[in-house]
């Protein structure tokens, strides 16, 4: 018939969930319709089918009530691990919760004895250093053409920075680990590479640093399972001046020197302006006839000091606490110097210490090459 | 009136009150908010409460065999969900809802992970229900009642347990959101915005639904039974 009501509307009607008006309006329909009366009818019909299932489940009911007793005890069980489960991780959190605590205290005590450390070691034991209660060099902005030092953040831009335009690069890597500085290294233009490690009980594969100033250069190199008593030399020509920052890099600013042991000034030997290199602490597990690590060897000049620190970076990678710290210094004895920047890169290695030491080990490899005793790169 | 709400545990549990006509709190606010405050005794007299009603549902859902780990599953689920339980919806709703979850997620699980499906039986033997994993020949002694033998019972009765029989293939034979959906509403009583909570679907998916389960079912009794024999 036309204009009969929908079956799904009849369905929703005789389950009472049409509104008033539209229930009124399908009665009214229904009333008048045999063949909607009909489907209503039939669908009503099943409705009271279903329903009637409810009494076959009232006598399952009483069939299951030992049943019912099983799920129960089932229940009850599992609640009780449940709640056994919920303890024992609360337990753990908390625990968790003050080990972690006390870790960060840990990591962070650590952090401030390495920085006291350093400070120390680049306030006092570096000559020419100014007195702790003399009056400050005001810091000034860095500025790697006065400088002729400037700043690597990393260990890729100090191998770019070389390589192509053979500015100069001071870089500093301390191992949180021991909260001693292993290494300081630093190079002016036309030095070889740079390349450090420090890794707290692993080897260090190979260290070379060299450090010029004015003319002057030295170098210390520490190399194998720990590091040797690094061999010093220093020499100048005055073909690589930091002061020119057009000229190109010119290896040959160290090709003077003799590699051997101590400094040897050459050129212009001045115990006042000749750079240092300093190479500290550096944890080893190689006995100390062959290691020759853990002490603090400089070169008979000063580098300067510290004039003033700032944290730049900071992060989480998995396993390891990664800071980045920029220290300018003074070189020499000259005040009227621009302070060059240095960087920190402090490694907290608290785990997996060969993630960082093949790195390591590979920059040494490839690109300082042997350098056993040499000054030269 | 619905089976469930004329039968005893209706006292416990009223459809939607936060509080009962003279200001107290409900029945079941009451043990909700026991529960919630760790009384392990007020949790049990839940699951005694609910046992009843989600048997026979998760039963039909999921089959005999799966019904009472469905169970365990739903009442372990409200335990943990109860300290967030706010009241938004009535109690026998949450726990319908949570059963129906469970049902759910268990046939999502069995259809990633097809089992060894059991051969049909004859269909002789259909209608003597062993319902393996679906509610296909589901009757009344696979859900572990035990009835006379019919040759000594009056017409009657053999009449209603055919129905029943037919009526439990019907609904066997519907998909799961179908079944549930007219299993909520005809056998549990629930309305069409409870049904429509319950199920995570619109109230117009409710109603299309349930009118798409009864017609199936309609036409599967009227091929098997003259209409006034199925007329209660």
């Amino acid at each position: 018939m036309r204009g009969c009501i929908r079956p799904v509307e009849l369905s929703a009607w005789i389950d009472g969930e049409l509104p008033l008006a539209r229930s009124w309006a399908v009665e009214r329909h229904v009333e008048r319709c045999p063949r909607c009366a009909a489907e209503a009818a039939s669908l009503e019909r099943v409705r009271s089918a279903v329903n009637g299932l409810g009494d076959s489940d009232a006598a399952l009911r009483l069939a299951r009530r030992a049943e019912a007793q099983r799920v129960l005890k089932r229940i009850r069980a599992e609640v009780s691990r449940e709640e056994a489960r919920w303890a024992w991780g609360r337990r753990s959190r908390e625990r968790a919760g003050r080990i972690r605590g006390q870790d960060w205290a840990f990591r962070g005590a650590v952090a401030a004895f390495t920085a006291a450390i350093l400070m120390i070691v680049v306030a006092y034991r570096l000559p020419g250093a100014p007195s702790a209660g003399g009056p400050a060099p005001a810091p000034e902005p860095a500025n790697s053409s006065s400088s002729g030092l400037t700043v690597a953040s990393s260990r890729e831009e100090v191998s770019g920075r070389e390589e192509a335009s053979g500015t100069a690069v001071a870089t500093v890597v301390t191992s949180a680990g021991t909260g001693a500085p292993a290494a300081r290294e630093a190079a002016n233009p036309g030095t070889s590479l740079v390349a450090w490690a420090a890794v707290p009980g692993e080897a260090v594969e190979e260290k070379r640093a060299a450090v010029g100033v004015e003319g002057r250069a030295a170098s210390a190199n520490a190399r194998g399972n720990g590091v040797k008593a690094p061999h010093a030399a220093a020499t100048g020509d005055g073909s690589a001046r930091p002061t020119d920052p057009g000229s190109p890099a010119k290896p040959a600013g160290l090709t003077g020197g003799s590699g051997a042991a101590g400094a040897s000034p050459v050129g212009q030997p001045s115990e006042s302006t000749a750079p240092q290199v300093i190479v500290s602490s550096l944890e080893s597990s190689v006995p100390p006839e062959t290691a020759g690590g853990g002490s603090e060897t400089a070169l008979p000049a000063p580098l300067g000091s510290v004039v003033r620190t700032a944290t730049v970076a900071s992060g989480w990678i998995p396993d390891y606490y990664v800071e980045h710290q920029r220290f300018a210094v003074t070189l020499g004895a000259d005040p009227d110097r621009s302070p060059a920047e240095a960087t920190v890169r402090r490694l907290d290695l608290a785990a997996a210490p060969a993630a960082i030491a093949t790195p390591a080990g590979s920059i040494a490899g490839s690109r300082a090459g042997p350098s056993t005793g040499s000054a030269s790169p | 009136m619905h089976w469930w709400r004329r039968t005893a545990t209706s006292t416990a549990i009223a459809r939607k009150p936060e509080e009962a006509g003279d200001g107290a709190l409900a029945p079941d606010t009451l043990l909700v908010r026991r529960c919630q405050a760790g009384d392990r005794s007020a949790f049990e007299e839940l699951v005694l409460l609910y046992q009843p009603r989600l048997m026979p549902y998760l039963t039909r859902l999921a089959g005999p065999e799966m019904a009472e780990d469905l169970l365990q599953e739903t009442f372990l689920r409200a335990w943990r969900a109860l300290p967030a339980f706010r009241g938004d919806s009535s109690l026998d709703t949450w726990i319908f809802r949570i059963a129906t979850n469970a049902t759910r997620d268990w046939v999502r699980r069995r259809r990633a992970r097809p089992e060894v499906l059991v051969p049909p039986l004859p269909a002789g033997e259909e209608a003597e229900g062993t319902g393996a994993g679906n509610m296909d020949g589901v009757g009344l002694d696979s859900l572990g009642v035990r009835e006379r033998d019919p040759r000594g019972v009056p017409e009657e009765a053999v009449h209603q347990r055919e129905l029943r029989d037919l009526l439990e293939r019907a609904l066997g034979n519907l998909s799961e959101v179908h079944r549930a959906t007219v299993l909520l509403h005809d056998l549990f009583g629930f309305r069409y915005e409870e049904i429509a909570t319950i199920m995570h679907c619109p109230v117009g998916t409710v109603k299309s639904r349930l009118f798409y389960a009864r017609a199936t079912i309609r036409q599967v009794l009227e091929k098997s039974l003259p209409a006034k024999e199925w007329i209660r």
